[in-house]
């Protein structure tokens, strides 16, 4: 599904000041897997994440999605892959303020040509299972409901690929599990999900774990069983 | 359809988010837009006013003026007065030239008249029995003199309404007898009020009498003022004009050691010239106005619409990143400030409306708003929205997607 061949990314090339950030990285990436791509601040994973998403091309290598090399896209068709085939979700959520969560939901209908955007966009808060709050306010949200807003936003156009980037980054622990069981059960109906943390806690939740270290991967290992981020949270529901 | 449906909300959202400063860019383009409305309501009203005047005169008559004419002030006015224009020319002028309707010799000047004790400075005016169909000013009461009365020299007065008003107030002025410089005349009609004319002249302010009569008995000279003469068509004005200037001279004998006219043509299709010039000049002034305050206008749009790219560099990013293509992104915010350009242009044209007619009652200026300037403050006011909000949706679309995701 996803295939790096040779990515390098170098940063501030005309400055004269180069930071390679990324260092032929070789990475093949399977329908329905879920990764979780881990580094601390600096590693690369940043810098990973954005091409990935195509929000960046790399200096040099190439990056097949779906056998297609990502370069020979024109501007106006990488908005449309970003629209239809990778599922954003940001570590700050990126709602619209004084906007509704439905209408947050509805954004990336706008860019399709998609019909009955009402309804899919409650579709989508259900899988999330905020459909009660589809008339609030993100001030009106806690964090975790905000994040979930945020994920329904993704799902919304059904892309095949969900790319979360410190997704639990600005949650307490039971929201963080809350969004990695939704992200769980995502993968389990076949979503292929990616997932960009600095937590080695969350990646323990993730079928796939790549370490990135120095613009390199340094470990690439699947976990056997990962921790169920829905039985930790019956857990902590039992606790509290 | 739905996309621009949506546009239009969501940019009415993001303007209604900051009301003062959405409100601050709306006022800016209406002031430009209601003084360009007002501007050219009054431009309208001045060039309507002189279309009717000079419909009410009829612009098939040449002036021919004793001496030169030269502008004082802007008027018309004779300087070195000759004594060479005579009664005689006008005979050869109807005898020699083509194409001529009428001729009416004229001669004026400002003299006292005295009625019961009151006594006022009026222009007294003498011509030939055609001056109410020359100058186009009918009876409106009694009647004018006839050829006959002229020639035998009778002292007989038509007043201007200006005049009745001011010497008889209420009462029949007709068989009642007046003083011009101390000579008796008996009033035998009232003038049609005409009111001001294109360059300010009362042209009820004053009384008629027999050329003959003012000749002999008020003014006491045997040469003339003015002469008017009334071409059969509007066609034949140059070429008639040719034939007097020939005919003058021959007469004058300036042709012998090829001297200059002694006398001045004036016809009156250059009189309206003259006065659409300074139309123009007036059309000038508003564009220059309508100009200026646009500009001021839009760069008050171009100020909210970077104000509004740069608090929104984290939703562009979002956007950017879900999939908006540059050129959505670009008319989201052309939509914003095409709103703000068409709300302004709104104000402006119900503010221009209703300045204008406030003007219109309680000045003398007359206001008259066309269909046409309406429509042209909607395309100004909305080209400005576009034009000054190119530059920030431009910038917006071309934001950096990943730089923009990190501005909170």
């Amino acid at each position: 599904m996803i295939q790096l061949k040779n990515i390098t990314k170098v940063y501030g090339k005309d400055s004269g000041q180069e930071v390679t950030a990324l260092k032929d990285v070789d990475l093949i990436i399977e329908k329905g897997d879920f990764v979780a791509i881990v580094g601390a601040s600096g590693s690369g994973k940043s810098t990973m994440m954005n091409i990935l998403g195509m929000l960046d091309r790399p200096t040099k290598g190439e990056y097949y999605l779906e056998n297609r090399e990502v370069n020979s896209y024109k501007d106006d068709e990488l908005a449309k892959v970003r629209n239809k085939t990778i599922g954003f979700v940001f570590q700050k959520f990126h709602l619209l303020p004084k906007t509704s969560a439905m209408e947050n939901v509805e954004l990336p209908l706008i860019y399709s040509d998609r019909k009955n955007i009402k309804g899919l966009a409650l579709e989508a808060l259900k899988k999330v299972k905020l459909e009660d709050r589809a008339s609030h306010t993100p001030n009106e949200l806690s964090g975790g409901q905000q994040q979930r807003v945020a994920i329904a936003r993704a799902l919304v156009n059904e892309p095949e690929i969900i790319l979360a980037d410190e997704p639990t980054g600005n949650l307490d622990s039971k929201s963080t599990l809350e969004v990695m069981s939704i992200f769980q059960e995502l993968n389990k109906s076949g979503k292929t999900i990616i997932l960009i943390t600095h937590e080695q806690d969350i990646a323990e939740q993730a079928g796939r774990v790549i370490k990135i270290q120095d613009g390199k991967i340094a470990e690439d290992y699947r976990n056997e069983n990962p921790r169920s981020a829905s039985e930790e949270l019956k857990l902590v529901d039992v606790n509290e | 359809m739905m996309k621009i449906y949506k546009n239009i909300k969501l940019s009415w959202k993001a303007l209604f988010l900051n009301k003062s400063r959405t409100i601050f860019a709306i006022i800016g383009i209406s002031i430009g837009i209601t003084a360009v409305m007002v501007m050219v309501a009054i431009g309208n009203g001045a060039k309507r006013e002189i279309d009717n005047q000079f419909a009410k005169m009829g612009i098939n008559l040449i002036i021919i003026n004793s001496g030169k004419v030269d502008k004082v002030f802007g008027r018309a006015q004779q300087t070195n007065r000759v004594t060479t224009l005579k009664l005689k020319d006008a005979q050869a002028i109807k005898e020699q030239c083509r194409n001529i309707e009428k001729v009416m010799p004229s001669i004026d000047g400002t003299l006292k008249l005295k009625y019961d004790g009151i006594s006022t400075m009026t222009l007294v005016y003498g011509v030939t029995s055609v001056f109410p169909e020359v100058n186009n000013f009918p009876i409106r009461m009694g009647r004018f003199f006839t050829d006959t009365e002229n020639k035998l020299s009778k002292r007989v007065v038509v007043l201007g309404e200006e005049v009745r008003k001011n010497l008889f107030d209420n009462r029949n002025p007709i068989g009642e007898t007046i003083r011009i410089d101390k000579v008796p005349f008996e009033v035998i009609g009232v003038l049609t009020s005409k009111g001001v004319s294109p360059d300010g002249a009362n042209l009820d302010n004053k009384v008629i009498i027999p050329i003959k009569t003012a000749q002999r008995r008020v003014f006491n000279v045997n040469y003339l003022n003015q002469i008017y003469v009334q071409v059969s068509d509007q066609s034949y004005m140059y070429v008639a004009e040719k034939e007097i200037e020939s005919v003058l001279r021959d007469r004058h004998r300036l042709n012998v050691r090829n001297k200059k006219n002694d006398f001045t043509l004036n016809n009156q299709l250059n009189a309206i010239k003259t006065q659409k010039e300074s139309i123009e000049t007036f059309n000038w002034l508003i564009i220059g106005v309508a100009g200026i305050s646009l500009l001021v206008g839009g760069i008050g749009v171009l100020a909210v619409m970077l104000l509004s790219v740069k608090d929104r560099t984290g939703e562009i990013g979002l956007r950017l990143s879900i999939g908006a293509r540059k050129r959505d992104i670009i008319w989201q915010f052309l939509s914003e400030s095409l709103i703000l350009g068409f709300s302004g242009g709104t104000l402006g044209i119900v503010l221009g409306l209703i300045i204008a007619w406030i003007i219109g009652i309680t000045t003398s200026w007359q206001t008259y708003i066309t269909f046409i300037s309406v429509l042209i403050s909607v395309v100004f006011s909305i080209s400005t929205g576009l034009i000054f909000g190119v530059f920030p949706a431009r910038r917006a679309a071309n934001l950096d997607p990943i730089v923009a995701l990190q501005k909170e």
